[in-house]
């Protein structure tokens, strides 16, 4: 055995262990069973803290544990790992085994049986600590900030709203999707749609960035992947485990105001629109009329002045969050069990929002044989969704854009209390009906809103089960095969209903569908399933050379169905039921839409990874994957992945032996390719017909011409790393650097009208972009005394974005951004806004040369003004125990991006004036020499940099307080073993210039979208 | 037990590494793929009829009115074909793209059905009329581009159009006009033998209609003798006469019996060409008949009571392509190829061979089916005879995409009256760059081998 020093799985320090009163010491030494030398740097821990140290020199260790610690883990690379009871002893002398089959230190393994085979490469875990109880729905949001080269954003507050953003090392796709690939046990899931799983059954996630790590999963690795991997029993007794959590939800303060109703009358008055200016005895009109009507007309103001209706306090809610769970876990020699049922209720900030979550798993591993081996894993999860209106719409029925435009003076209910839906028109009773067109009428927006609300519904219902069955057989001690064959399987019925007796309805006139209600029923079914087949392969040859492969094959295959209808007519008393529906006829208006598809696409893989280690310091990985999928073109039917990479165990070196403060030092470095073909439609390749019609006869006409050269958007992935452990492992992190270039991008191209391109344009593969950064974890404890520990941590994450070549043009636009090559993903494309004319309150613009102008045009669109995805962003954590007390915190910022906020051009715009307007309109123009920002109400309100702003942010994302009780206090309750209470605030503070509602959306544009909650809840959690 | 071992594990990579190879075929559910389409001769027949569907808007007409004197520019009109009128176009103007876009779709389709064709029974009549029809189709779409895109025949002239035989991404270059022209009529005579000589309502390619479509690129040749023979086939093959003044308001709202008048019009539901004077939904008129044809008519022809009309508010408005009867405004059948249209060429060829008498002839028999008891013409030189046709076809033609492409082919100018050209431009001199169309930019910009008309900047 060499001198050498020892390695610390880092997860084991970045995590958050559970902290016990410390009262007792113990001393032992550990020494190799091969030489009966003594073994410095094994890691010695209480098993389930991060308690621990790691042997001198001469293989001896002094630690302190809690009373209450039953076990000792004595870990170090190469050595089989042990588990020692206490059982009140004071001195535990350990011999350490040599690890039989191989020397790996395995952290993730892809395919294969666990622990062959393990991947390598840039890989960041998240472990289940971290992911056990924060409260919101999604599990993608819940690794915000955990893990280096990963940005996550969310873009709506509603419960269980699948719209978040995960990028792993920035966007490398144009037009396709950006999301990483998801697999759970082996088993690819769906991304985004994360609302019915249970994330506290999550043993620990890995993110997989660089190629060395992803190539092994081919055409659809190149966003990283997510590997999750779900808890299994452990041979032992029954273990019983009970969580509650309860909390709510409040909205965090928007960064502008809205004008209560003095001001907006006032605003009224100058833009000349809305009653403020109708009644207004400025208006030339009011001289025309005769003492009565004029007295009538100045009481009707009066009386909307003496409205102010904060619409706040009628459209926004303090939510109400609670969830329950019991996981159940234990097994024997030959069959181990997990087993855990969820519910999970969360309200959202407005009424009609909310998810009610089930969700149930049982994982069942069995030894059939000491060599064949089963395993089940099954999860099944139900959730319900009620959604708003119009979800991150500009759209009056949007809740939150109804709740800032609706104008202060526009009451909810009318005399007798009834809700007041409709528009608002004065009629004055001394003018005749055609004087009193005049008067124009203004939608109740706030209470059209309130109406819809209460007569409609928008639900979600989602099931989804995620489940696998495998069997591996050990045919040889360095052999194994294993098979496993896998479903993700989601089934969502959506359902939209409109009463008959709301507003929407009511107003609807005669031979409109829509007047007597509607409801709609919209079937969604995916299932994906997978079978692989992996054949796995470790062997020590020699005392040096340590060879591990994996030979596998995989075949995946994804059906869509989907069909839905809409029925008219609805029957009053029958509330959300097709039975409502009145069968549709010639003269009736009623008939029924429906619709339907379906869609199937296949993959069949073949792959191998293989590592070589010599003399435990130099591992060469190497990877090799052939994709063929149904979706390629004939002449690019299958696509080749590899990766090569190599890593150094530098400690393992004598001539660092010297360096006692080095405890770990590894070099990696690799390099590789991946494929993208989630943007690649499932028949892009083929030449598609349809029925068409003339002259009464039926036809065939060409719906679509078929590329049979289409293929995967293709990464080159370069990265270099260290991982590193120091200053007796209190300080550890890794750093990567990282270069990779995605190119064959799907770019729309436009063809010869002559080549019979359904509208001379269509999908291609070409352009590229890049995606080059650097990366930095960090971990230091500072106080590691027996009572009382301090760490701190960082992730940090650069990320330089370029499109390097759109193939056949240099720029197109893309709403308000341009994509160019030179410039990143995102960059925003508008005027450049030059201020307000004080003599004239015109708005002025510079044009593209940079002169001044008042004249608003496209042209002079330029790219100055950043992109809207941040370069630079990262999180750090604090975590402070002493006895049974943990304190963490979280938070999380990104700088350096800029988004367009779309919300002021509706609300700092004159021409909207019948809706409410925030008070930054209080400061018009109004004449000449006025110093200030906002144009006179004359000049018309355009898209231009004004509405940039800067998003950058810092936030304070989660603050947990926690007190575990102390085994002294426990045995005396018998039963209980472990208790846990615990508060936590999520989202608690934001400091960012900013003024939409959440600079951490997840597109480059403020539009009313669903603001994220700040959440306080309470918990417990309770071992029997 | 070593050798079991052996087997069981290489069936298991046998097994594991081969299962589903094979599956990566799949077919789409929704919509019918290239293999699955055209099983039998039916759904041949059906491919044809989709390529039917595929003539396109028939911009040609529209943008020859736009840009000749036949239209008056309104005040209503916010910005429709108001390059086009005012001959500012260039390669990026969207209108002048239409043409071009539709008619090489149409050449396309018909192309793809034709490869389909090909793979059927080639004896069975079915097929082959099929193929004869993909063939006419094909020459009608080059022709239409070559009207609007390219000089006067000259066969040397190196600006023809590509000429496409099959379908397929390709950079297709210009041919010379005599190569694109060859082409044409080789198609043409290649299909007609195939063709059926009468067809339920006209909606379909015929022998008639191939005919008339080999008479006109005779014309536009200026083979005067081919462009007689060919429009007496078209006509005598279906029995076709003109329609009576009485009949020929039922002409233009698609109630007119099957071998009257019309030789071949494409069935419209939706859409159709009055969209280019009024706008469908309310009305607004985006030019009027301009006061320079209406002057063209006497009171009592048929054909100026039948075109113009007035709107409720008293104003000009053509009224050749507003709708039928009780359905849709702005929705007709385009009328392709007419009779009177190939009266009035055999009468341009006699005119151009001085056989005077015989261009007094087809003249006195339009103007006997047009007006109430005309005076017969007679000529005593070619020019005034001469005259007389463009005069004549003018009337008749109005609105159906020639006046433009013929003032071209007469190598004439425009001059518009003063009352027609008050905010826009008035002269086109004859031989102007302009008359012949740009290639569209986004042509240009895609097919790296095609070359910018002459006088346009790219």
């Amino acid at each position: 055995m060499k001198k050498i020093t020892h390695l610390l799985l880092f997860f084991l320090c970045c995590s958050i262990g559970l902290i016990h009163a410390q009262t007792k010491q113990i001393k032992g030494i550990v020494t190799a069973r091969e030489d009966g030398l003594s073994i410095p740097g094994v890691s010695v821990i209480v098993k389930g803290t991060t308690i621990g140290t790691i042997t001198q020199i001469n293989g001896a260790y002094t630690l302190g544990v809690p009373a209450d610690a039953n076990t000792l883990v004595f870990s170090f690379v190469g050595m089989e790992t042990q588990e020692i009871d206490m059982d009140g002893r004071t001195e535990i002398n350990v011999v350490l085994e040599t690890e039989s089959i191989g020397m790996d230190e395995v952290v993730v393994t892809a395919y294969g049986s666990k622990g062959k085979v393990g991947l390598r490469g840039a890989i960041s875990t998240v472990s289940a600590e971290e992911l056990e109880q924060v409260p919101v729905a999604t599990f993608d949001q819940m690794l915000q900030g955990k893990a280096a080269g990963l940005h996550i954003t969310t873009g709506s507050g509603q419960p269980g709203s699948g719209n978040t953003k995960v990028r792993i090392r920035g966007n490398g796709s144009i037009m396709a999707s950006n999301d990483p690939l998801y697999v759970v046990d082996g088993v690819p899931i769906e991304p985004g749609v994360f609302a019915s799983l249970n994330a506290n059954d999550f043993e620990n996630v890995a993110v997989l960035k660089d190629a060395s790590s992803t190539a092994i999963y081919g055409s659809r690795a190149s966003n990283g992947v997510v590997l999750i991997t779900t808890k299994r029993g452990k041979k032992g007794d029954t273990k019983v485990n009970y969580r509650h959590q309860s909390g709510l939800s409040f909205k965090t303060r928007e960064k502008f105001d809205m004008m209560n109703t003095a001001e907006k009358l006032w605003f009224e008055e100058i833009a000349q629109k809305g009653p403020g200016w109708e009644f207004s005895p400025l208006n030339p009109l009011y001289s025309t009329l005769s003492p009565d009507a004029r007295s009538a007309q100045d009481a009707e103001l009066a009386r909307l002045r003496g409205i102010d209706t904060n619409w706040q306090d009628h459209i926004f809610r303090t939510g109400k969050t609670m969830s329950n769970e019991i996981n159940m876990s234990g097994g024997n020699e030959k069959t181990r069990f997990y087993l855990s049922y969820q519910n999970y209720y969360q309200e959202g900030l407005s009424d009609r929002s909310d998810i009610n979550r089930n969700t149930g798993r049982l994982n069942l591993d069995h030894q059939v044989s000491d060599k064949i081996k089963l395993g089940v894993i099954t999860s099944i999860g139900q959730s319900k969704i009620n959604a708003i209106e119009s979800e991150g719409g500009i759209a009056l029925n949007n809740p939150f854009a109804a709740v800032y435009l609706a104008n202060p003076w526009e009451n909810p209910y009318d005399e007798n209390g009834n809700l007041n839906p409709g528009s608002y028109k004065y009629n004055n009773p001394y003018l005749s009906e055609e004087e009193n067109k005049r008067y124009a009428a203004y939608n109740n927006t706030g209470a059209n809103v309130l109406d819809l609300m209460s007569n409609s519904t928008r639900k979600k219902e989602e099931t989804k089960f995620v489940g696998a069955f495998n069997i591996s057989w050990d045919i040889l001690p360095y052999l194994t095969a294993k098979s496993q064959y896998g479903i993700d399987y989601r089934h969502s019925l959506y359902e939209r209903w409109v009463s008959p007796d709301a507003w929407a309805s009511i107003s609807a006139g005669e031979g409109d569908a829509h007047r007597d209600g509607s409801i709609s029923e919209d079937f969604e079914r995916r299932i994906e399933s997978t079978f692989a087949n992996t054949l796995d392969f470790k062997k020590m040859f020699g005392d040096r050379h340590l060879l591990s492969a994996v030979l596998g094959s995989e075949y995946v295959k994804r059906d869509y169905f989907g069909f839905g209808y809409t029925g008219y007519g609805l029957e009053p008393k029958l509330p959300e039921t097709p039975a409502a529906i009145t069968p549709g006829t010639d003269t009736n208006d009623y008939i029924a839409s429906v619709n339907g598809y379906k869609a199937e696409r296949a993959m069949f893989s073949l792959f191998s990874l293989f590592n070589y280690t010599y003399n435990e310091r130099y591992t060469l990985s190497a990877s090799l994957r052939r994709d063929g999928s149904s979706a390629f073109g004939e002449n690019n039917k299958y696509g080749i992945f590899y990766s090569l990479g190599l890593t150094y165990d530098i400690t393992r070196e004598e001539f660092m032996a010297s360096l006692e403060w080095l405890n770990n030092l590894k070099f990696r470095i690799s390099y590789g390719t991946n494929g993208n073909q989630a943007g690649l439609g499932h028949y892009e390749h083929l030449t598609l017909w349809q029925n068409s019609s003339y002259a009464t006869q039926p036809g065939y006409s060409l719906a679509q011409t078929g590329d049979p050269n289409i293929k995967w958007e293709v990464a080159n992935k370069f990265n270099v790393g260290f991982d590193f452990n120091v200053l007796a492992n209190r300080l550890n992190g890794t750093i990567d650097f990282y270069n990779d270039i995605t190119s064959d991008l799907f770019i729309s191209q436009t063809f010869s009208a002559w080549d019979g391109v359904i509208g001379n344009s269509k999908t291609t593969n070409a352009g590229k972009v890049l995606n080059r950064g650097i990366e930095l974890m960090l971990n230091y404890d500072l106080i590691r005394m027996n009572d009382l520990r301090w760490s701190i941590g960082t992730t940090l994450s650069y990320n330089k974005n370029e499109i390097l070549d759109l193939g056949q043009v240099n720029e197109f636009e893309l709403g308000t951004s341009i994509v160019r090559e030179g410039l990143p993903i995102g960059t925003h494309y508008l005027v450049r806004w030059a201020g307000v004319n004080p003599a004239t309150g015109d708005a002025m613009y510079y044009t593209a040369n940079g002169a001044i102008t008042n004249k608003y045009s496209a042209d002079d669109n330029v790219a100055d003004f950043g992109t809207s995805e941040p370069p630079f962003y990262g999180g750090f954590n604090t975590s402070l125990s002493y006895k049974g007390f943990e304190l963490n915190a979280d938070f999380a910022f990104a700088n350096g991006f800029s988004r367009f906020n779309n919300q002021r051009f509706f609300q700092e715009n004159p021409n909207f004036a019948q809706f409410n307007q925030s008070t930054a309109m209080l400061d018009v123009w109004r004449q000449p020499g006025d110093l200030t920002e906002i144009p006179g109400v004359h000049s018309q309100r355009e898209f231009s940099s004004k509405d940039i702003e800067d998003a950058s942010y810092l936030r304070f994302r989660n603050l947990t307080l926690a007190y575990n009780f102390s085994k002294p206090i426990l045995n005396r309750l018998k039963v209980i073993k472990g208790l846990r209470l615990y508060a936590q605030g999520q989202n608690l503070f934001t400091w960012t210039k900013w003024t939409g509602f959440d600079p951490e959306d997840s597109n480059n544009i403020a539009q009313y979208e669903y603001p994220t909650p700040r959440t306080v809840s309470i918990g417990l959690d309770v071992n029997f | 037990m070593k050798q079991l071992k052996i087997n069981i594990l290489s069936s298991i990579i046998a097994t594991a590494l081969l299962s589903g190879a094979c599956s990566l075929d799949l077919e789409p559910i929704d919509e019918i793929s290239d293999n699955k389409a055209f099983e039998t001769v039916e759904d041949l027949e059906k491919g044809m009829t989709g390529v039917m569907t595929e003539f396109g808007s028939h911009n040609i007409v529209g943008m020859s009115d736009w840009a000749s004197d036949d239209l008056r520019y309104s005040l209503a009109n916010t910005g429709q074909g108001v390059q086009v009128h005012n001959w500012t176009y260039n390669s990026s103007t969207g209108d002048l793209a239409g043409t071009w876009n539709e008619q090489a779709t149409l050449v396309d389709r018909a192309n793809r059905i034709m490869a389909i064709a090909a793979r059927f029974d080639q004896e069975d009549k079915t097929v082959q009329r099929v193929i004869a029809e993909t063939k006419v189709t094909r020459a009608y779409g080059h022709f239409n581009i070559v009207r609007m895109y390219c000089k006067n025949y000259s066969a040397n002239d190196p600006l023809g159009i590509p000429y496409k035989f099959e379908s397929g991404i390709s950079s297709p270059s210009r041919l010379t006009q005599g190569e694109v022209y060859q082409n044409i009529i080789a198609d043409i005579n290649a299909a007609i033998p195939e063709l059926s000589i009468m067809r339920e309502g006209n909606y379909w390619i015929t022998q008639s209609t191939a005919y008339a479509l080999k008479a006109r690129v005779a014309q536009y040749m200026q083979d005067w003798d081919m462009a007689i023979t060919a429009a007496n086939e078209a006509i005598d093959l279906g029995g076709y006469r003109l329609a009576t003044r009485d009949e020929y308001r039922d002409v233009w709202d698609d109630a007119i019996a099957n071998n009257v008048e019309v030789i071949f019009r494409l069935r419209r539901e939706n859409s159709g060409i009055g969209n280019y004077y009024t706008r469908a939904t309310n009305g607004d008129i985006f030019f009027h008949p301009s006061y320079d044809l209406m002057n063209q008519y006497t009171y009592d022809d048929i054909r100026g009571l039948t075109f113009f009309g007035l709107d409720e508010k008293g104003q000009d408005v053509v009224t050749k392509h507003d709708g039928r009867p009780n359905d849709k405004t702005n929705v007709n059948d385009v009328k392709v190829f007419r009779v009177s249209e190939l009266v009035l060429i055999k009468a341009e060829a006699y005119a151009q061979k001085a056989q005077l008498d015989k261009v007094a002839d087809e003249l006195n028999y339009l103007r006997n089916h047009r007006l109430v008891s005309p005076d017969a013409l007679e000529f005593t030189n070619q020019q005034e005879a001469i005259q007389a046709v463009r005069d004549e076809r003018r009337r008749e033609l109005a609105y159906e995409g020639h006046r433009f492409y013929d003032l071209k082919r007469w190598a004439l100018g425009i001059e518009r009256l003063t009352e027609d050209s008050e905010t826009t431009s008035r002269t086109l001199e004859a031989g102007d760059y302009r008359f012949v169309f740009p290639v569209p930019q986004s042509e240009i910009f895609a097919n790296k081998n095609m070359v910018q008309n002459d006088g346009y900047s790219n």
